[in-house]
């Protein structure tokens, strides 16, 4: 159709080490009743973000399973590309115009895309809003629907949406055969469809991101970006924006200076090239953490990647999260999952992360936030201890084989071969949302 | 009040290891004159630029050799992207329309941004061509009369769309230095003060090039698809349409045959997000897609600097397919790898890699081909380039060299400045 993304291959079996016999096994069977399944995974962009991020993981283990897995992206101009940022923020919650224009590019487009769909899948996946109407203009312009089966897998919080947004993607999602969201509370209410199911994100143990480093490796790096492995570090990794709050983590980090003077911060910033609000938000956090050489400011756009990421999480005494909002907030995973007890905001999908005491501590205040860290950073034993559960948590609920195996669990529910109220992955129902 | 930016802490000492000492004893002798001096360094970006890198290696070494350098990044606005994006196209000759509107535009970004610099500085570098209006208020009494003003240019002005240059000239004229990458980067009919030229250089302690243990380096091309066993050419450099990917993998194509174990990494540092960028690296990805030695990294954003050494440091060879303008500054990390090079001829790469010493500049893709075979099947032969490399680099496009002939042009202005 339009052109593959590339993805580099993976093996089932390098996981079996990881998360054991039985859950592997029955990834193994639930792939196997659906062996040759042609599947399509269709979203907006191969060049970074979460979903391309689960997706490069997730679509070569299919392959590996003997499905046919293919990912796509979606063929647009900068038109089409400003509409769908706009209609993803706005479905989000933001307030901006939205015109009969910006309507009408969106269809156009959706319109485009389906015209270039001339393949039979046995399923297909259509991620998030952008991509959202292909089913119903493919099913226009055959007469018919198209083959297999379809899922709209939508990884965005629409509860805040602004309805005529809503208004234009809605008709097109009701045809899909099921719907899949990030949490349960993410689900519009008037939304009708078939089968609703729940699969909340996941980290893959294997990327360069979450993989061990050896001790070697993350001395190296803390080395040259001139953190002193020696001394105590506290770290988070985030947006810098209000609702990730960086001011309030320099304010924790100077508050705890006092009782731990060699103490150090590294905050890292994931930063888009053109987004003056983030930039605003960067700069204004470099001028309150002053000229205190123990605070480190980096960001992703001066060479910060996820082997970096990685070496500073896992050198880290206490990982912080300090959100006043969240989505899921996956990167608590991360940090749970190199063993290291994280103290993070109590909202989004934070508290499905932290076990209050048992995998860190959720907090709602600066104040909160600073105890808490300070007990961690003075009873080593008790943060390894919520370490070590933290990722015992995270191998139980948020490794990407578990997400794998919800979408094929979904898939076998689909095609009949699994009760749907009984598929590992979770189905809601009306009363259960 | 102007951007601030993040500052690391660094010691030119540590440096001695690598340039010996005579160099660092050289470098402070150079500095000598200019210690205490208040000088401002401004730019348009704090991150994601080889001159935004340069920035944050050679900022923190100055306050260390003792002047009181501070780098702030000018306020910029939804507004303002455009019109100082199509003047950056302008002056690179990319773009043929620099309207009345953009003009006036850019005067009013341009006196916004002149009127947050702080009255305390003996020394202002400007760093891009677009900031070159902020001049402006040199003269009044409230911005300083005794700063000097140098214009430090990483741009080929030689192709300027004279609409968009016209403008810049007559500011630009006023700088007491212009200090350009090459010769051949000024505008042609350049009459201000005399083009000064000081080279790019890299950081040799930075995270992107730092000696990496060779089992980490293995260790993370494999996180990345690359099996370190295999020969690898390796193109990392920005990605456009441009960079010639399309032809490097047509290069891939007819080595293949020939070295059937041979794998090919495209590593962009940055992409721009915009239509044709996007639809040329969707093409890109479709013909990788079917060619499984074939790796583009393509979540650019998380390819850091320690996965950039990595895979420059294991790279058999290392490829600039591309007649990019600018200077390439990235062949020489390379280079500091002992790597071997093969470039297309521009500027940069003709001052960089000494052809058949260090790599070699070739004029198409038949000799790029060849090249490529010749340095595939000898293994002694790549050795040697490497070796010629990492000398002719260690000599002279290590960020050290880079501070002498900063601190030269520097103390030319300010002795200039006393004399007056």
């Amino acid at each position: 159709m339009f052109g593959s993304v590339p993805t580099t291959p993976k093996s089932i079996e390098a996981y079996r080490p990881i998360i054991g016999d039985a859950r592997v096994d029955e990834i193994l069977e639930l792939a196997d009743k659906i062996r040759g399944a042609r599947v399509l995974h269709i979203n907006a962009t191969a060049f970074g973000g979460g979903v391309a991020e689960i997706l490069a993981t997730l679509v070569p283990l299919m392959t590996d399973l003997g499905l046919h897995a293919d990912w796509q992206v979606i063929r647009g101009t900068d038109e089409f590309f400003n509409v769908t940022k706009a209609m993803h923020n706005s479905l989000q919650g933001m307030l901006l115009e939205w015109t009969p224009q910006m309507r009408e590019i969106w269809t156009r487009y959706n319109q485009q895309n389906a015209d270039m769909l001339d393949e039979d899948y046995d399923f297909v996946v259509i991620h998030d809003p952008q991509p959202a109407g292909m089913l119903q203009m493919a099913t226009q312009r055959l007469g018919r629907r198209p083959a297999g089966k379809w899922v709209w897998r939508c990884h965005i919080d629409l509860t805040d949406s602004q309805v005529d947004v809503w208004d234009l993607i809605h008709p097109h999602l009701e045809p899909y055969d099921a719907a899949i969201f990030t949490m349960a509370e993410y689900v519009k209410d008037d939304l009708v469809s078939p089968m609703l199911f729940t699969i909340p994100p996941a980290i893959d143990p294997l990327s360069p991101k979450n993989v061990a480093l050896s001790p070697g490796v993350e001395q190296e790096i803390l080395t040259r970006y001139g953190v002193d492995p020696e001394r105590p570090i506290i770290s988070q990794i985030s947006r810098f924006d209000p609702w990730k709050d960086p001011l309030g983590v320099i304010d924790v980090y100077r508050s705890l200076k006092k009782d731990v003077p060699d103490l150090q911060l590294v905050l890292v910033a994931s930063m888009a090239s053109d987004d003056p609000e983030g930039w605003a938000w960067y700069e204004r956090t470099v001028r309150r953490a002053g000229e205190d050489y123990d605070i480190h400011i980096l960001s992703n756009l001066n060479g910060v990647g996820n082997v970096e990421v990685n070496a500073f999480q896992a050198a880290a005494k206490v990982v912080i999260q300090k959100s006043v909002r969240e989505g899921f907030g996956l990167v608590v995973s991360e940090a749970l999952w190199k063993g290291r007890p994280c103290v993070a905001g109590n909202v989004g999908g934070i508290p499905l992360q932290i076990l209050y005491g048992r995998t860190g501590y959720l907090v709602n205040t600066t104040a909160e936030c600073a105890n808490r860290t300070l007990y961690l950073l003075q009873h080593p034993e008790a943060a390894d201890r919520m370490g070590i559960e933290g990722r015992e948590h995270v191998r139980e609920h948020f490794l990407i084989t578990r997400y794998l195996r919800d979408y094929l669990a979904i898939f076998n529910s689909l095609v009949g071969n699994v009760d749907p109220s009984k598929s590992p992955a979770r189905l809601l129902t009306r009363a259960g949302r | 009040m102007l951007g601030s930016v993040a500052i690391a802490q660094r010691r030119i000492d540590d440096y001695a290891s690598i340039v010996g000492e005579a160099r660092i004893a050289e470098l402070r002798r150079l500095a000598a004159p200019l210690k205490g001096l208040r000088l401002l360094a401004l730019s348009i970006s704090a991150f994601g630029t080889w001159q935004a890198d340069l920035l944050a290696a050679s900022i923190p070494l100055m306050q260390d050799l003792g002047l009181q350098a501070d780098w702030r990044v000018v306020r910029t606005d939804l507004e303002f992207q455009p019109p100082v994006r199509s003047l950056y196209e302008a002056l690179g000759g990319l773009r043929s329309h620099w309207t009345a509107d953009q003009r006036r535009q850019w005067e009013r970004y341009s006196a916004l941004n002149a009127a947050l610099i702080e009255p305390r500085y003996d020394l202002v570098i400007v760093h891009d061509p677009q900031l070159l209006g902020l001049i402006r208020r040199r003269g009044e009494e409230s911005a300083h009369p005794a700063a000097r003003w140098v214009w430090r240019n990483h741009l080929d002005l030689s192709s300027a769309e004279p609409s968009a240059w016209e403008m810049l000239r007559d500011y630009a004229e006023r700088y007491d230095a212009a200090v350009f990458e090459d010769t051949d980067f000024a505008p042609p009919d350049w009459a201000g003060s005399i083009a000064q030229i000081v080279r790019p250089a890299i950081d040799p302690l930075g995270p992107r090039n730092a000696p990496l243990q060779s089992d980490v380096a293995a260790t993370i091309a494999r996180q990345n698809g690359i099996d370190p066993d295999r020969p690898l050419i390796a193109q990392i450099s920005p990605f456009d349409e441009g960079s010639d990917v399309l032809g490097l993998i047509e290069v891939y194509d007819a080595l293949l045959v020939r070295f059937p174990a041979l794998q090919l990494a495209i590593i962009p540092t940055s992409i721009r997000d915009d239509e044709q960028t996007r639809s040329y690296f969707n093409q890109v990805a479709a013909l990788a897609a079917a060619r499984p030695g074939c790796i583009v990294l393509s979540q650019v954003y998380d390819a850091g600097d320690t996965t950039i050494n990595a895979i420059q440091s294991l790279a058999t060879i290392v490829a600039q397919k591309s007649l990019r303008k600018g200077f390439a500054i990235w062949l020489s990390e390379a280079m500091w790898k002992q790597r071997p090079i093969i470039a297309g001829r521009t500027i940069g790469t003709a001052a960089q890699i000494r052809d058949g010493e260090t790599g070699f500049i070739v004029p198409d893709t038949a000799t790029f081909i060849e090249r490529a075979a010749e340095l595939l099947n000898n293994d002694a032969r790549r050795r040697e380039l490497g070796a010629n490399g990492k000398k002719h680099v260690g000599e002279h496009y290590l960020i050290t060299r880079y501070l002498s002939d900063m601190f030269r042009v520097l103390t030319g202005v300010v002795a200039a400045s006393k004399t007056r």
